[in-house]
């Protein structure tokens, strides 16, 4: 018999004992009685777990503490089985109490996914919906529960802006699909649908996160889900019975990592010395050495004395991560409550940036007769220190020959006097930046059941976030030179979002095999967004932005208010025929008020249909195959970010000065209102097959599909007749088609040694299909039919122009050691005309494979991502080694010389011209993101002092990153350097987590 | 032949400094001065000066140019007690030195009189670099004005005529306080013949461009640039060099989406050659000979004309034109063809006799 043979008998043995749990199975007459416990790599005890000795019908269950008792004969192995776990063979060895940890199966058959105002069963899922649990989220550290979306969902990018604490993060799902409005996905946060994203949300504070990617799935939310639907799911008010209190917590230490090399860092001073006599020498000639400005006095000492200042080694330090959170949930058979409490705090390694999270979260159900209630509450408040502006801008500039100190070791304002750049610790000092945000969710329902297999259900919830921005810039900033008075600026938002759900469910099984469920909805939702802004300079007093009624001048004193409304039915089928054929229908129709009425509503329907092979007659034969699922599903969505008064026509104002005296004044604005514009729709089709082999040894999900979204807005440039130059159109249409792999293994698997691993691949191409009126190419958008929509468009480097090509490089005004550049157009000159496109800023694919080692209590995982592909303008490159400023530093990377030659840095000094090709940065990179060490304490142990589980380890964020790129992070490559540029960090944390 | 062996000596120290500077092996950073060359620079200013006749007449130098010599000689033995004494760090301190001495030299030799009389024709060379001299012709709006232009001259230099970042031949640009850009400006940066145009209504923005200049030094060249607001898309910058096409460009300057326009001077009308009139740092050295500016587009072939012929000053669209090929009566006040201007040569220039 085949192994995969053997354990799918075991398995069906198992089965068959969960279907009769209180059952022993046969009992043998003589042997050594051993005793153990069943848990999960939790250490939850899995009740009903089959235990079985190998080869024989001897066999039991363990109970409701996972405990279990077998007599066994000699030299037995036992064979432990549960559902959803990959099942485990064990060599006793003479032990008479043994504890069996079972890993979950990835491909868990019987997992439950959320598909927006329900659940079904992983196995009758007919859409692509890939979930991520809150488990998973918390291995994986990341402040921001987004990032760990990156390769271990298929189809969705995160985009990193910063690696600031506290810093946004974009999330892409299955590629772009607008022009002008949001391509973020619908966040429906306990029911609520909320566009602030999960930057707010503790990791351990999540239940589950499904992500909905295709259309037939994103149908279910209408006119919202076309960018796709990430469904955060909190722990709730669980069923558990009793009281289980769980700790989660790390403290770890972040150092920068892959800090660049500048000219004359890490004490080499004089690597800089020499690059300034042949910057100088170069650019103004030899004369120029005798300048005052070439070194002053102080410079020259230093350099004498070999006193050099590494900026960017001195402006970050080591800080703190650390997060901390208590779950305590229990209840009884009629209620059950959840509680949760954590902090985080995420400093940064440049002066004050710092991000500090507490969150509360409680939940509460009761159960009664044909009743159930409950209520979840969200809180989280949210403080960021964005930290100073150009202060490690500044520290890149500052070469190694200049100090930030005087004589008498105090800070220098200019601490080099030939240059603008001011001392970034200075900098530190007088500009700061400060957001507190407030969110809070919460959500009440009560549910009736009428009948045994009909549910009504209304459910209110309400979000209410608030965000305060405040700005302070001192007299001795960058921004104010020393000279000008402080000024300030604070921005206040509020934002509401109540949205009333009726849901009416019908589930039925008939004849044992046709399987129906219904839902119907009726749903109400109204947004407020109110705010205010005011700026003033000239402040009297170190009062950031608290008294800006202080300043000289208010600059600008801003508020505003609007409101959506948006009312929708929806009716939801899925049918399953014999757990073989699966048919889901869905209809939404949705109303919104951001749109005239006239286009206001639309209906956004979809369908699919799955076929469980595995479970065909003409399959019994093939025992490798566990589980195998076709899909194939068509669905339409909307995307009604459109702003709220797109489609209005509305007056600006202006101020002027009549008489003497200020005057408000209205006129049309530049944009005429379209009152004609509707949504932008995407359609798409996607085939999806889901497999389970070898007894769950190897599973995966392989997708493919093809989306089109048609009736793009665009604002259109139109003749300056009527006082307006804009106009809002639905033109144009764009495709998004791709493949996502997904493949979760069992390597090995024995009672002492586990090997698993998960690989996800994702693959996207986005093409413009149309734009307007027959256009093929929109130049100044740098939009072209059957191109992706965000391409770099540019000039081409070919090299650099060598010695023996100077005829040539004349030609182009061009010498030795200049960027020798694609003449496309053959015409002598290099201009407009020669920018062609050179690639997508996509990437080509992503991925991300997981590797997890178990050895008795010992456990390792390799976390490792990789984004391949695509071109982006990274202005850090740009800076820092096209700029040949006199006095600023630059990166150490080859630049040109006549001995040794290289093809894509210019001679440092030779004024060549197209330098912002030096910008365009291929983004490949490899990261190995996270390895974590951990050993889970014995249960014979915690058992002791009353644990159920405790399990401590360490763990490295970012220790290795294999890329072409010369900057700290090709992640965030096209970062704003003046605004947001950081260091990467990497990160060493302990951690603990308990249960008791 | 005197003149011709100091130029070619000049040109060689000029070409050649870098790489001896390079290949004896000096660092540029610390260590123990190497003070030979100064020493030896000392020793020929003395020389030269202990020599040297002082006087008003053909074969003598001008007290101005001796005083000079002596400052530089005072401030090369300054620089030798300075390194003596420690004051000095770097190596490069010591090659500036010594640079500046050889500098000094050359100056003093060049300024070797030879009386002229007016009237005889002459090459003029303005030694503008280090901001020592240049030729003001005076303030007028016309100078910078017009969406249509040419401005042609001749221009001869050596090898090292220019030792600043950028270097302006002919030039009415300024930039105001608030950083707008006005004028136009014929210049060299780095290895480049550029024209720079001052455009708006943005703050900051210029249209430039430019090709390698000719290394033919010591040779003429003719120049010509070309503004044509209404060219279109066939070239509204152009620039000829010997008649011939150098190079020509399109307006691509944008702000905000706006095409910027160029901005003729509205706050400072004066023209030079050999330094910016507002930023006296744009400076080089060099020859000049016949210098036009046109309120009109010349095609290729009318430029060509006028690089072989001259004008009267009666021709339609001319705004000024100066011959610099004899020595004048006056050279604080040399008029120009049209009648309506007048030119000045100030500081550091001389007129060398056409034998």
């Amino acid at each position: 018999m085949k192994p995969y043979n053997r354990c799918s008998f075991r398995l069906m043995l198992a089965m068959l004992s969960l279907l009769i749990p209180s059952m022993a199975l046969a009992q043998p007459g003589q042997g050594v009685k051993v005793t153990g416990k069943v848990t999960d790599s939790n250490n939850n005890p899995l009740i009903g777990a089959s235990v079985v000795e190998e080869n024989t019908t001897n066999g039991t269950v363990a109970g409701l503490d996972g405990s279990f008792e077998i007599t066994l004969g000699p030299d037995a192995r036992l064979q432990v089985s549960y559902l959803g776990y990959i099942t485990k063979t064990v060599e006793t060895g003479g032990r008479t109490n043994i504890t069996v940890t079972l890993d979950e199966n990835a491909a868990d058959i019987e997992g439950v996914v959320v598909i927006g105002y329900g659940t079904v069963a992983k196995k009758d899922l007919t859409g692509s919906i890939q979930s991520l649990s809150g488990s998973d989220l918390v291995k994986s550290m990341n402040t921001n529960i987004s990032e760990s979306l990156n390769g271990r969902v298929g189809g969705v990018e995160v985009v990193k802006t910063s690696n600031r604490p506290g810093a946004d993060m974009n999330i892409r799902i299955r590629g772009e699909k607008s022009f002008n409005f949001s391509n973020e996905p619908l966040y429906v946060i306990d029911g609520v649908p909320s566009s602030s994203g999960m930057r707010h949300l503790n990791a351990s504070d999540i239940e589950s996160i499904d992500v909905m990617k295709d259309a037939s799935s994103g149908a279910i939310y209408g006119s919202r889900g076309a960018n796709g639907v990430v469904i955060i799911t909190t722990k709730g008010a669980s069923r558990k019975e009793g009281l289980t209190i769980e700790y989660n917590g790390y403290v770890g230490i972040k150092t920068p990592t892959r800090i660049p090399d500048m000219i004359g860092s890490k004490g080499n001073g004089m690597d800089y010395f020499d690059y300034r006599v042949q910057l100088w020498t170069t650019k103004y000639g030899s004369a120029s050495l005798g300048r005052s400005d070439f070194l002053t006095n102080d410079e020259k000492r230093r350099v004498r004395d070999g006193e050099f200042y590494d900026w960017l080694r001195e402006i970050s330090s080591n800080s703190v991560v650390t997060n901390h959170s208590v779950n305590a949930s229990g209840g009884s058979d009629k209620t059950s409550y959840n509680m949760g409490l954590s902090y985080t705090q995420d400093q940064g390694m440049v002066g004050n940036e710092n991000f500090e999270r507490y969150t509360v979260n409680a939940g509460i159900e009761h159960r009664a007769n044909k009743f159930t209630m409950g209520l979840n509450t969200y809180l989280s408040v949210n403080e960021t220190d964005l930290g100073s502006d150009e202060a490690l801008l500044n520290a890149y500039f500052l070469p190694p020959i200049v100090s930030p100190y005087d004589s008498n070791g105090d800070y220098l304002f200019f601490c080099q006097p030939t240059s603008s750049k001011i001392n970034p610790f200075i900098q530190i000092q007088n500009h700061i930046r400060q957001r507190e945000e407030f969110f809070a969710n919460a959500n009440a329902f009560i549910e009736y059941k009428p009948i045994r297999d009909l549910s009504i259900k209304t459910q209110v919830a309400y979000q209410h976030t608030t965000d305060v921005l405040g700005e302070w810039v001192g007299t001795f900033t960058q921004a104010q030179e020393g000279t000008k008075a402080p000024k300030a600026s604070r921005a206040e938002g509020r934002n509401s979002n109540l949205v009333w759900d009726n849901i009416a469910t019908y589930d039925k099984t008939f004849a044992g095999k046709h399987k129906l469920n219904v839902i119907g909805l009726y749903s109400m939702q109204r947004e407020v967004h109110k705010g205010s802004s005011i700026a003033g300079e000239g402040l009297p007093y170190d009062s950031k932005w608290h008294a800006i009624q202080t300043a000289d001048e208010i600059t600008s004193a801003t508020s505003y208010y609007w409101e959506a409304q948006m009312i929708s039915g929806m009716l939801r089928t899925n049918y399953t025929y014999d757990d073989r054929y699966l048919f889901t229908l869905t209809g939404r129709y949705d109303g919104t008020s951001r749109l005239s009425k006239s286009n206001r509503w639309g209906f956004m329907p979809s369908a699919a249909i799955g076929w469980q092979i595995a479970n065909e007659r003409f399959m019994d034969n093939v025992k490798f195959v566990d589980q195998l699922k076709l899909r194939v599903s068509w669905g339409r969505a909307g995307n009604s970010s459109v702003g709220h008064d797109e489609t209005w026509t509305k007056l600006s104002q202006s101020y002027y000065v009549f008489d003497g005296k200020g005057e408000n004044g209205f006129g049309i604005s530049d944009l005429k209102g379209n009152p004609n514009l509707k949504w932008e729709m995407t359609s798409e089709w996607n085939a999806g097959l889901d497999f389970t082999l070898l007894n769950g040894r190897i599973s995966g999900t392989l997708d493919l599909y093809n989306r089109k979204t048609k009736d793009l807005i665009f604002r259109r440039s139109v003749a300056d007749l009527n006082g307006y130059n804009q106009i809002a159109q639905n033109i144009g249409k764009v495709q998004n088609k791709g493949v996502e792999v997904g493949i979760n293994t069992v390597n090995i698997s024995t009672n002492d040694f586990s090997w698993r691993t998960g690989i996800t691949f994702s693959l996207n191409r986005n093409k413009i299909l149309s734009l307007y009126d027959g256009v093929q190419e929109d130049l100044a958008n740098r939009w072209f039919v059957g191109h992706p929509m965000s391409v770099y468009y540019d000039l081409k480097q070919l090299g650099i122009w060598q010695e023996w090509e100077e005829e040539e490089a004349d030609r182009y005004s061009a010498k030795p050691g200049h960027i020798k550049i694609w003449d496309k157009d053959e015409s002598g000159t290099i201009d407009d005309r020669d920018m062609h496109i050179l690639g997508a800023r996509y990437p080509s694919w992503t991925g991300g494979m997981n590797n997890t080692f178990a050895y008795r209590n010992f456990d390792l995982s390799v976390y490792i991502y990789a984004r391949i592909g695509g071109i982006y303008g990274d202005d850090f490159m740009y800076m820092f080694t096209a700029w040949d400023n006199e006095h600023w530093n630059k990166l150490n990377v080859p630049y040109w010389t006549a001995e040794n030659r290289n093809n894509r840095y210019p001679a440092v000094g030779s004024q060549s011209y197209h330098t912002q090709v030096l910008g365009q940065i291929k983004g490949s990179f490899v990261k190995v993101q996270n390895i974590t060490f951990g050993y889970t304490v014995p249960t014979r142990v915690t058992d002791k002092i009353g644990l159920q589980y405790a399990r401590a380890y360490l763990s490295v964020q970012n220790p290795f990153t294999f890329t072409n790129y010369k900057g700290p992070d090709p992640e965030i490559i096209g970062e704003d350097v003046y605004k947001q540029l950081s260091l990467y960090p990497m990160i060493f944390s302990v951690g603990l987590n308990f249960k008791f | 032949m005197r003149r011709k062996l100091l130029r070619r000596s000049f040109l060689l120290i000029v070409i050649f400094f870098p790489v001896i500077a390079c290949s004896t092996n000096k660092s540029n950073g610390a260590g123990e001065l190497d003070l030979e060359e100064m020493i030896s620079k000392m020793a020929e200013i003395r020389a030269i000066l202990d020599t040297a006749t002082v006087g008003n007449t053909d074969g003598t130098y001008p007290q101005a140019a001796y005083d000079e010599l002596e400052a530089a000689y005072d401030e090369l033995v300054l620089g030798v007690s300075k390194a003596k004494a420690g004051m000095l760090y770097l190596q490069y301190e010591v090659d500036t030195y010594v640079l500046n001495a050889e500098k000094a030299i050359e100056a003093f030799l060049i300024s070797l009189q030879e009386i002229l009389d007016p009237g005889t024709p002459a090459e003029l060379c303005v030694f503008g670099t280090d901001s020592k001299g240049y030729i003001d012709f005076g303030e007028s709006p016309e100078f910078g004005a017009g969406q249509q232009w040419t401005v042609e001259s001749w221009i001869k230099y050596d090898a090292g005529f220019l030792e600043a970042a950028m270097g302006d031949f002919i030039s009415t640009f300024n930039a105001t306080a608030d950083n707008f850009h006005e004028g136009w400006t014929i210049n060299f940066m780095g290895t480049g013949l550029r024209t720079t145009i001052g455009m708006g209504p943005a703050p900051g923005r210029v249209f430039e461009w430019s090709g390698n200049y000719p290394t033919n030094f010591g040779e003429w060249n003719h120049i010509a640039a070309v503004w044509d607001a209404s060219a279109g898309s066939t070239g509204q910058l152009r620039m000829y060099l010997n008649g011939n096409l150098f190079w020509e460009r399109d307006n691509d300057i944008i702000s905000g989406g706006v095409v910027q326009e160029y901005v003729p001077p509205t706050l400072d009308f004066r023209m030079y050659a050999f330094q910016r009139p507002t930023n006296k740092e744009a400076c080089m050295t060099g020859y000049i000979k016949k210098f036009r500016k046109w309120n009109a587009v010349k095609s290729q072939s009318e430029i060509q004309a006028l690089m072989n012929g001259d004008v009267d000053g009666t021709e339609s669209g001319l705004v000024c034109a100066w011959d610099f090929t004899e020595m004048p009566d006056d050279e604080s006040a040399i008029p120009d063809k049209t009648g309506k201007h007048s030119a000045s040569i100030e500081g550091s220039h001389k007129w060398f006799e056409i034998k």
